[in-house]
C-alpha cells in the first residue's frame, strides 16, 4: 500500500484522540474515586466520634444480654445516618483466632431494608470472613477501610473501627457501608461529558489542521508533481502561482527555474545536434571527395609492372595519400603521411598531392619535386604541419627503381621468401625546414620481385595490449608474388593483430611488382 | 601521458612519460603554452617516453621554433631516436 502522508496524519490524529479519551477517562475515574473515598472516610470518622459517646443509659457491656440496650443502640445508630450516603451500619464481635465474625446487630438507613436486615443479621449470626486484614486493623484500634464491594446492587465502600478500646467490648467492631453507586454514576456522566467536549475540540482542531495542510501543502505538491510530469521541453514554461507556505513556494520557484534551464539545455542540445549533423554531412562529403582522390582500393598494371594500393583513414578523412600514374613508359609511385589526422591533415594532404603530381608530370626529378614542394609549403605553414613522402619512379622495361625519401618509413623489398628493408637516405620531413636537401637514389628490381611502401599506421597499429605491430611483424606477414596478394596479406595481418581495437592512425600501403615477362597489354584497371 | 615541468630561472625541463600521440600532443602543447616568455632554454627529457607519433613530432618542432634554437632533447630511447633519424629530425634538433 502506498504511504500517503495525509492518510497517515489522519490515522495518527484518530489514534491521538482515542489515546486522549482513554487517559482522560482513566485519570478522572481514579480522581473521583479518591475524592469519594476521602469524603467517606471523613464521614466514618464522624461516625466513630458519635459512637464513642453513646446516649446515657446505653451500656456497651449490656449489648449481649440486654434486648433493650440493643434496640436503644439500633435507634441511636439509625439516627446517625442523617443525610449521609451510609447504607448499613452493624456491630459484630471478632477475634484474631477465628475466621468468623458474630453479629450483634445491624441497621439500615432505609426502613424496609432495616426490618429485613435486622432479622437476617440479628444477634448471634455467624459469618465467614474472607479478607481479614481490615478486621485485624480495627481490632488494633484503627479506623480501617475502604473495603470495596461491588455487587448487583452497586458499589459499596466499607469502613471498620472498634466500638471502644477498653473493657469487655474491646472486640466489638463497628462496620459502616457507604453506597457510592450514585456517586459513580454521576462521575461517569461527568467523564463522558468532558471526554465528549475534548473530542469535539480535538476533532475540530485536527480536522481544520488537515484541511489547511491539504489545501496549502498537499494539493500544491500534487499539482507540482503533475506539472513536473507534464513538462514539455518544446513549450515555454508558465511559472506556477501557488499562494501557500514559503517552503512550498520555494520548491515551486526552484521547479520554475529548473524547467527554464531544462528548456534552455534542450534548445542548446537541439542546436548542437543540428550543427553536428551538419558537420557530419559535410564531413561525409569531404570523405567522398577524398576517396575520389585516394580510393580505398586501387590497382594499376601495365607492361612489366603491377600495382595494388589500400588506404583506410582512422577517421572520416585522413592525412595519408598515395598516387600512382604512368607517363611516357615510366611509372610514378608516391606515398605520403601528413602529421596528425582528420580535416586539417586532409586539407594539407590534398594540397601536397596536387602540387607533387603537377611537378612530376611537368618533368621534375623526384628530388627536385620534393625539394620544391618543401620550399612552397614552408612559406604557408602557420600550423607547423609536415608531411613524410616516399616517391619512386619505376622503369618497367629495365627494373630500375629511382627514389627519393623525405622522412618516410623504409620500403620493404620482397623477392619470393626473401625480404629486406631498403635503407634510403632518410631525408627530412617536408614543410618545416627550408633547406630539405632531399636526394635521389636508385636500385634495380629483379624480375618478379616487388616492394611495399606503407605509412606508419601499419607498423604502429595496436593490439588490445597496446603493443605496436612493428616492422618485424610486417616483414613476416608480407607475402611475395602478385601486388594484390602482398597488400591483402599485410592488411589481413594488421586486422587480425588489432583484434577489433580502434584504428589509431591512417593506414595506407602500396605494393609494386616488377613483372617483365608478363603480358604486353598496358592498361588501367580501377576497382 | 604524464607531463611534468620544472623551471629554473630562464631554463625549464619538460619530462614526457608514456605515449605522445595525437591525443596527448595537445596536453604537451598546453604545457609549452604555459611556459613564461622569459624561458629561452628548454630541455625535453624523453627518458620515459615510450612512443611518439607524427602529431607529437609536430609539437616538438613547435617547441623548437618557440625556443629559437634553445631546445635540447635528452635521454631519448633507441626507438625514439630511430623515429628522429627516419624523419630527419635528428639533423635539425639538438639531441643529446
Amino acid at each position: 500500500m502506498k504511504n500517503h502522508a495525509l492518510r497517515r496524519i489522519g490515522l495518527l490524529s484518530v489514534l491521538l484522540i482515542v489515546l486522549t479519551d482513554v487517559i482522560l477517562a482513566l485519570t478522572m475515574s481514579v480522581l473521583t474515586f479518591n475524592l469519594a473515598t476521602e469524603s467517606c472516610k471523613a464521614k466514618a470518622e464522624n461516625f466513630r466520634e458519635a459512637m464513642s459517646h453513646p446516649l446515657p443509659g446505653l451500656d456497651i457491656d449490656d449489648l449481649d444480654n440486654n434486648e433493650i440496650t440493643r434496640s436503644g443502640f439500633q435507634e441511636y445508630m439509625r439516627s446517625l445516618f442523617g443525610f449521609s450516603n451510609a447504607k448499613y451500619m452493624y456491630l459484630f464481635r471478632a477475634s484474631r483466632e477465628e475466621d468468623t465474625i458474630t453479629y450483634i446487630l445491624t441497621v439500615a438507613a432505609d426502613d424496609e431494608e432495616n426490618r429485613k436486615i435486622s432479622e437476617e443479621r440479628s444477634m448471634g449470626t455467624v459469618v465467614d470472613i474472607g479478607e481479614r486484614s481490615f478486621i485485624d486493623h480495627a481490632l488494633d484500634g484503627e479506623l480501617t477501610g475502604p473495603e470495596i464491594e461491588i455487587n448487583q446492587f452497586g458499589e459499596v465502600l466499607a469502613y471498620y473501627f472498634p466500638l471502644s478500646e477498653t473493657g469487655s467490648s474491646q472486640n466489638v467492631i463497628v462496620g459502616i457501608d457507604f453506597d457510592i453507586t450514585k456517586n459513580r454514576q454521576k462521575t461517569t456522566r461527568y467523564v463522558v461529558l468532558i471526554v465528549l467536549i475534548v473530542n469535539i475540540v480535538l476533532i475540530t482542531v485536527l480536522g481544520l489542521l488537515l484541511l489547511i495542510l491539504r489545501k496549502k501543502v498537499f494539493i500544491p505538491i500534487k499539482k507540482l508533481a503533475v506539472e513536473m510530469n507534464n513538462l514539455d521541453p518544446e513549450q515555454k514554461h508558465e511559472p506556477l502561482k501557488f499562494h501557500t507556505y514559503q517552503e512550498i513556494e520555494e520548491i515551486t520557484r526552484s521547479f520554475d527555474q529548473m524547467s527554464e534551464d531544462i528548456i534552455g539545455y534542450i534548445d542548446n542540445l537541439r542546436t548542437m545536434t543540428e550543427e553536428r549533423s551538419h558537420a557530419a554531412a559535410e564531413l561525409n562529403i569531404a570523405r567522398r571527395i577524398q576517396i575520389g582522390m585516394v580510393p580505398q582500393r586501387f590497382t594499376l598494371s601495365g607492361d612489366g609492372y603491377e600495382i595494388s594500393a589500400f588506404a583506410e583513414p582512422a577517421r572520416e578523412v585522413g592525412g595519408d595519400f598515395y598516387d600512382c600514374f604512368e607517363l611516357n613508359g615510366k611509372v610514378w609511385i608516391v606515398i605520403a603521411d601528413v602529421s596528425g589526422k582528420g580535416i586539417a591533415a586532409a586539407l594539407f594532404m590534398a594540397m601536397i598531392k596536387n602540387m607533387l603530381r603537377e611537378k612530376l608530370r611537368a618533368g621534375a626529378s623526384l628530388a627536385a619535386a620534393l625539394n620544391e614542394v618543401n620550399d612552397e609549403i614552408c612559406t604557408v605553414n602557420p600550423e607547423n604541419m609536415f608531411v613524410t613522402v616516399f616517391a619512386a619512379m619505376l622503369n618497367p622495361s629495365t627494373g630500375e627503381l629511382r627514389y627519393a625519401n623525405a622522412g618516410h618509413t623504409r620500403p620493404l623489398m620482397i623477392c619470393g621468401d626473401k625480404k629486406s628493408y631498403l635503407t634510403p637516405n632518410p631525408g627530412i620531413v617536408l614543410g618545416l625546414f627550408e633547406d630539405a636537401g632531399i636526394i635521389e637514389e636508385h636500385t634495380m628490381l629483379d624480375a618478379g620481385c616487388s616492394f611495399l611502401i606503407y605509412t606508419d599506421g601499419v607498423t604502429e597499429a595496436l593490439n588490445p595490449q597496446r603493443e605496436l605491430f612493428g616492422e618485424q611483424r610486417l616483414q613476416a606477414a608480407a607475402a611475395g608474388g602478385r601486388a594484390e596478394q602482398t597488400v591483402a596479406s599485410v592488411t589481413d595481418a594488421v586486422r587480425a593483430y588489432a583484434a577489433g581495437c580502434e584504428q589509431s592512425d591512417d593506414i595506407t600501403l602500396v605494393a609494386v611488382q616488377f613483372t617483365p615477362c608478363e603480358g604486353n597489354a598496358a592498361g588501367y584497371e580501377h576497382s | 601521458m604524464n607531463i611534468t615541468t620544472e623551471k629554473n630561472g630562464n631554463a625549464a625541463v619538460i619530462r614526457l612519460e608514456g605515449w605522445l600521440d595525437a591525443q596527448s600532443a595537445s596536453a604537451f602543447n598546453a604545457a609549452l603554452d604555459a611556459l613564461e616568455p622569459e624561458i629561452t632554454e628548454l630541455e625535453l627529457d624523453l627518458q620515459k617516453l615510450e612512443y611518439i607519433s607524427s602529431a607529437g613530432l609536430r609539437v616538438i618542432v613547435i617547441a623548437d621554433k618557440k625556443m629559437q634554437g634553445g631546445l635540447t632533447v635528452t635521454n631519448a630511447s633507441v626507438e625514439i631516436l630511430d623515429v628522429f633519424r627516419m624523419t630527419g629530425f635528428d639533423k635539425k634538433l639538438n639531441i643529446k
